[in-house]
């Protein structure tokens, strides 16, 4: 069933593009079709990868021999397809034991990683220069940041790993030392880990910081980290959180093509030019727009829109009547694309996040209810 | 949600290394919240209080993860082998 869907999913975006290829007849058509091909592109993309999904995860469960990792050019390419489809899963990489240099050396930091590929991928490239060992952890596929929160990145998954191999494989010391991502130990109980016989270490939260911190023995734990949300990482994900909107934006767009709009309307610009412009400029605005909230950021955002909209209908620039629709979707997108964005967010907190949720989502519902009973309400006088 | 009973804190200094955020730091022996309004409550410092000093309203906050649990009553557990990830990490 999901395959299908899959699969009809994919052949109406096809269809979608060469639908807006056959009609070029006007120059919204041509604008229509700039915004929509490359959309389209983008959204197939993410679909095609997600039937990639666990396609790594076959592998021998009993083979407990350490294994070299290296990068390969195909591992740029599914990096790629994972950043595309905004770091979840995607990918999977046979849990176990890794050294990246030419032999296996007892002596070198082991560090602890998830078996998602763009994790595995991010740590094997910053440390491949060094001797290193990676002990990559099932956590079905799933980043450490995510894995954790939801109990896959843990004490479960580290010891089921390091009881698959002799401990005189993993260390001649009476200890074993163990290097964490910071960005994990929502998931880790240390206490428990040191109960165990092992010596864990608290390391960066960041791959980025790891030649660093491993060139500088004895390994400590990295107290001063802390995460940054700043202009770097929000431009980083703003294009996997903007093919998200544009499949959003192409399921409305294809709808209002039901109801007889020729491709490239004025009305399916305005739904694709509202959405881009919220999924574009909320997450580089994110900390200057005046709100604490997001739902609010994202509600200040489109109030800004709207009243460009509302100036360009009072001097005839589009069509009045149309403002009885758009107004109230714009605000309702405003909303939504400020809730989605938490998903995306490191700064999330989950109490107020909730308490926005709850009263938020209501509210552009309603929003969205009224902006679809305009437009039915403009056809039908229409 | 979070809060430290400094009666019970022993200032062994775990919450500090453990939080992301930099939200709990060690003043005069004590862990202290010194940037509460950073906290995201991922509750690593809660896990790793051996004294059970600290307690947080741990959740994922994410727009799919709160809408599935509020309106779907399908809130992950950590006993789950699937690991629905309510926010389509998994």
């Amino acid at each position: 069933m999901r395959k299908a869907l899959e699969l009809l999913g994919k052949l109406s975006l096809m269809g979608f593009g060469v639908i807006g290829l056959l009609d070029e007849t006007s120059m919204s058509n041509t604008i229509a079709l700039a915004l929509l091909i490359p959309g389209s592109v983008l959204v197939g993309l993410l679909l095609l990868s997600v039937t990639f999904v666990k396609a790594d995860q076959f592998w021998p469960s009993d083979d407990a021999t350490p294994r070299p990792i290296r990068i390969r050019p195909v591992d740029y390419a599914k990096a790629f397809v994972a950043w595309l489809h905004g770091f979840r899963r995607t990918y999977a990489v046979a849990p176990g034991l890794y050294y990246t240099g030419d032999h296996y050396d007892l002596d070198t930091p082991l560090l602890v990683t998830a078996n998602y590929h763009l994790s595995v991928f991010l740590v094997t490239r910053r440390v491949r220069a060094a001797n290193a060992r990676l002990l990559v952890i099932d956590t079905d596929g799933i980043n450490v940041w995510c894995a954790a929160g939801k109990g896959r990145f843990g004490n479960e998954q580290i010891l089921s790993q390091i009881d698959r191999y002799p401990r005189k494989l993993l260390t001649a010391k009476i200890h074993l030392s163990l290097v964490l991502p910071k960005f994990g130990m929502s998931g880790v109980d240390l206490h428990a880990l040191r109960q165990y016989g092992l010596a864990p270490v608290v390391g960066p939260l960041y791959a980025k910081d790891l030649p660093d911190y491993l060139s500088t023995p004895p390994l400590r734990h990295r107290r001063v980290d802390r995460v940054h949300f700043g202009l770097q990482s929000r431009v980083f994900i703003l294009l996997p959180g903007l093919i998200q909107l544009t499949a959003l934006s192409a399921l409305l767009t294809a709808a209002i093509s039901l109801v007889g709009y020729p491709l490239g309307a004025p009305i399916q610009l305005g739904v694709i030019g509202v959405v881009t412009t919220l999924g574009v400029a909320y997450p580089l605005l994110f900390p200057l727009i005046p709100a604490r909230r997001f739902a609010i950021k994202g509600l200040l955002l489109a109030l800004v829109i709207v009243t460009v909209l509302l100036s360009m209908a009072f001097l005839g620039a589009v069509s009045l009547l149309s403002m009885w629709f758009a107004v109230p979707f714009t605000l309702a997108a405003g909303i939504l694309v400020g809730l989605e964005f938490t998903g995306n967010s490191a700064v999330s907190n989950y109490s107020r996040v909730k308490r926005e949720i709850v009263l938020f989502i209501p509210i552009s519902a309603l929003m969205l209810v009224c902006s679809l009973t305009a437009f039915i309400t403009v056809e039908v006088l229409r | 949600m979070i809060s430290i009973d400094s009666s019970r804190c022993t200032g062994c200094k775990n919450c500090d290394l453990v939080c992301p955020h930099r939200v709990v730091e060690i003043r005069d022996g004590l862990a202290f919240l010194a940037a509460e309004d950073r906290c995201i409550e991922c509750g690593a410092c809660q896990l790793n209080c051996r004294q059970a000093a600290i307690s947080v309203t741990k959740g994922t906050g994410c727009l799919v993860a709160i809408a599935r649990e509020t309106w779907l009553r399908n809130r992950h557990t950590s006993d789950d082998s699937q690991a629905q990830c309510g926010c389509g990490c998994g």
